[in-house]
């Protein structure tokens, strides 16, 4: 039993849940929305087991290479998802969040996954607080992109006066809205978190709180967006259509930051030695 | 013993001819009582669009030709005078109109869950009449699960099909929960009303009137326990309302499109519900350009409707799926009460001819030995039972299509044994 077969196992799990909430999706059977949940939490329960076996074989916390990191993000994603579908009762967003965890565990699967030395600069109590402060970060805000999704496809049905079955199971508008919102305002304090730590990391390794390295650049971006989403929000009343958008760019910007920096130009955040 | 129902409905007979026939809850205990003079066992079904009377009769033509008679009697009426407005079934075909009626399938609007509750009630009337009996009782009791099954399995009564449930359903979609809402009529008008006392009925949690005349006003917010207020308040009261319904007779645009951009920038923004039920238009149509301005006028409610109504038309076939499994349930039922006498009736008459034929015989044949005696009984129940087989085992299989034919045949009601 070791950890990549455990993970693959969660992996098969989360599809069987994925594949009961699309289904659910296309029947409106809410059986089928219910019974998604146990895939999902036997899942889970396997992943947080794969974790934990993961951290003692590295002896480490499992945030120290990228298939790490979305094996981690995933398990935290999963754990946000099923926390708002009891939340908010909205079985819907499954039929998204699940396939999408299950395509990034099956991206994961073919990364290097070698517990590998650290370069001695990332072997320090930092790690575990700054990465992980920013893993709960994504998968807040992952979530508020999953929910802008769902409202803007609900919000165009409305104001186009169109009619399709699939769109009767959508969440009302306010419910999906609040939630998105909710999602960013969790998930933007862990990311300012994340960047402060990082900051402090920085100062203590190299010397310099702030080098203007990709990927704290990016991260300034994305707190940027969202910056302004809470701005616009509040000022200027983008309950709509709008702020569903700055949020989709706000998680384009997670992405830019989380894969583009670290595939296209490495940094102070390549973690080869 | 035979099923008939008669009666007629909204697709065969225009409302002037179905008011004068229908039975009236008051009317419904005498009607019951001159029914039974008619047929064994009887409900009747009366209802806006319809009117029905259901029996059990021993002979299947006179049966339908009584309760036709019944109409006439009980309404004082010729019978010539509707006579080709009455429809009747028979039998299985009896059995699969009432669950369908039950069902909704043959309403106005198909799907529609208020006739599940007028049969239960004109089932529930009949048995305090002391009208019904043993075959109509599981008949309608079989007829209501057909209906619920066909409520619970399809989503044939799921979506709104009138103007008003699609004008709550939107709001349901946009806002989820109306406890919280208000709503705001400007105007007045038959629609409109309707319009905002199914919201409210649904769970709108304040409402507030605007009209030019200020009587009109106060009357109509008395109605709903609701805020009255002047036409000209309407832009202090606008941020107010998440649900505006307009239906004024104004010939220019009561709610421009600058009044909503104040009202939205006053409200933050959320979402707004218009519904314009006025011709010529209310609301200006360019206001829907704004962020969370949602604007519906009736043609685009009656959009939403037509679509459901063929999702509703959909449904309806899984409904017929069920309705037929559940009338062969009946059927099924039905046959087997008649067919378990009907094989004993057989069998004794068959026995009654053996018996005798065997003594005529006996009484001729002398110095037969005991041994002999029974061997030529053995050869009458042998010939009896044989013969029977076949027979028997076809009524077992297959009742309801050979009782009538057998107990006609061997004329089996003929002196009752």
């Amino acid at each position: 039993m070791n950890t990549l077969v455990l993970l693959g196992l969660a992996a098969l799990l989360y599809a069987g849940s994925a594949l009961l909430y699309i289904w659910f999706v296309a029947t409106r059977r809410l059986v089928l929305g219910q019974w998604a949940d146990y895939p999902l939490m036997a899942g889970w329960a396997l992943q947080s087991l794969a974790l934990l076996m993961r951290w003692t074989e590295a002896s480490r916390p499992p945030v120290t290479n990228i298939f790490e990191f979305i094996a981690f993000y995933t398990w935290l994603l999963v754990l946000v998802f099923l926390v708002v579908e009891r939340a908010f009762s909205q079985r819907v967003l499954g039929a998204f969040v699940m396939p999408l965890t299950v395509l990034l565990i099956g991206v994961a699967v073919f990364l290097p996954k070698d517990i590998g030395p650290l370069r001695p600069i990332l072997e320090s109590p930092w790690l575990p607080i700054h990465a992980g402060f920013s893993l709960v970060a994504y998968a807040f805000f992952t979530m508020s992109f999953v929910a802008s999704i769902v409202f803007l496809l609900q919000e165009s049905q409305l104001k186009g006066r169109r009619r399709r079955r699939v769109y009767d199971l959508l969440p009302p508008l306010e419910t999906t809205e609040g939630l998105a919102y909710r999602m960013v305002e969790l998930g933007f304090p862990f990311l300012v978190l994340t960047i402060v730590t990082g900051a402090f990391w920085s100062q203590t390794a190299w010397g310099a709180y702030w080098s203007w390295e990709p990927k704290q650049t990016a991260s300034l971006i994305t707190v940027l967006v969202y910056a302004v989403y809470f701005h616009a929000r509040v000022a200027a009343g983008w309950r709509g259509r709008r702020g569903a958008w700055l949020m989709v760019a706000g998680f384009g910007a997670v992405l830019i930051t989380f894969l583009g920096v670290a595939l296209l130009s490495p940094g102070l955040h390549d973690f080869a030695v | 013993m035979h099923i008939v129902v008669v009666g007629l409905n909204h697709k065969v007979a225009p409302v002037e001819v179905r008011e004068r026939l229908s039975i009236g809850q008051a009317d419904l205990p005498e009607a019951l009582a001159g029914l039974q003079k008619h047929v064994r066992e009887g409900v009747i079904l009366s209802t806006c669009n319809r009117t029905e009377i259901y029996g059990l009769s021993s002979h299947p033509g006179t049966g339908a030709r009584s309760l036709r008679a019944f109409f006439g009697e009980h309404r004082d009426l010729p019978l010539s005078e509707f006579d080709l407005f009455l429809y009747s079934h028979h039998e299985l075909e009896a059995v699969r109109h009432l669950f369908r009626v039950a069902a909704g399938l043959d309403s106005m609007i198909v799907g529609e869950p208020q006739i599940l509750g007028q049969v239960r009630q004109a089932y529930e009337a009949a048995e305090t009449g002391g009208c019904t009996g043993p075959v109509l009782s599981t008949l309608f009791r079989q007829a209501i699960t057909a209906g619920k099954r066909v409520q619970t399995e399809t989503d044939i009564s799921r979506h709104a099909a009138s103007v008003s449930y699609a004008a709550v359903e939107l709001a349901r979609k946009i806002f989820g929960d109306l406890k919280t809402r208000t709503a705001l009529i400007v105007g007045a008008g038959e629609m409109a009303e309707l319009a905002l006392q199914t919201l409210v009925d649904n769970g709108v949690g304040r409402v507030m009137v605007a009209n030019r005349t200020q009587q009109r006003a106060v009357d109509l917010a008395a109605q709903f326990n609701g805020q009255a207020t002047d036409l000209s308040r309407l832009d202090s009261v606008l941020p107010q309302a998440d649900i505006v319904i307009s239906s004024t007779a104004a010939s220019g645009y009561v709610l421009t499109v600058p009044m909503l951009r104040a009202a939205m920038r006053a409200r933050g923004h959320r979402p707004l519900f218009l519904i314009d039920i006025a011709v010529p238009r209310d609301i200006d149509p360019e206001v829907q350009r704004q962020e969370n301005v949602f604007l519906y006028n009736v043609d685009d409610l009656e959009a939403v409707c037509q679509a459901n109504l063929q999702e509703r038309a959909k449904e309806a076939k899984k409904a017929e799926a069920i309705i037929e499994a559940e009338a062969a349930k009946f059927q099924a039922w039905w046959s087997s009460l008649e067919v378990v006498p009907t094989i004993t009736a057989l069998r004794a008459w068959a026995e009654e001819i053996r018996k005798a034929e065997l003594s005529k015989a006996m009484s001729r044949l002398h110095g037969l030995s005991e041994r002999d005696q029974n061997t030529i009984n053995a050869l009458t129940i042998g010939i009896v039972n044989k013969m029977l087989h076949t027979p028997i085992v076809g009524l077992k299989n297959d009742g309801h299509r050979y009782i009538e034919a057998v107990r006609e045949l061997f004329r089996l009601d003929e002196g009752q044994r």
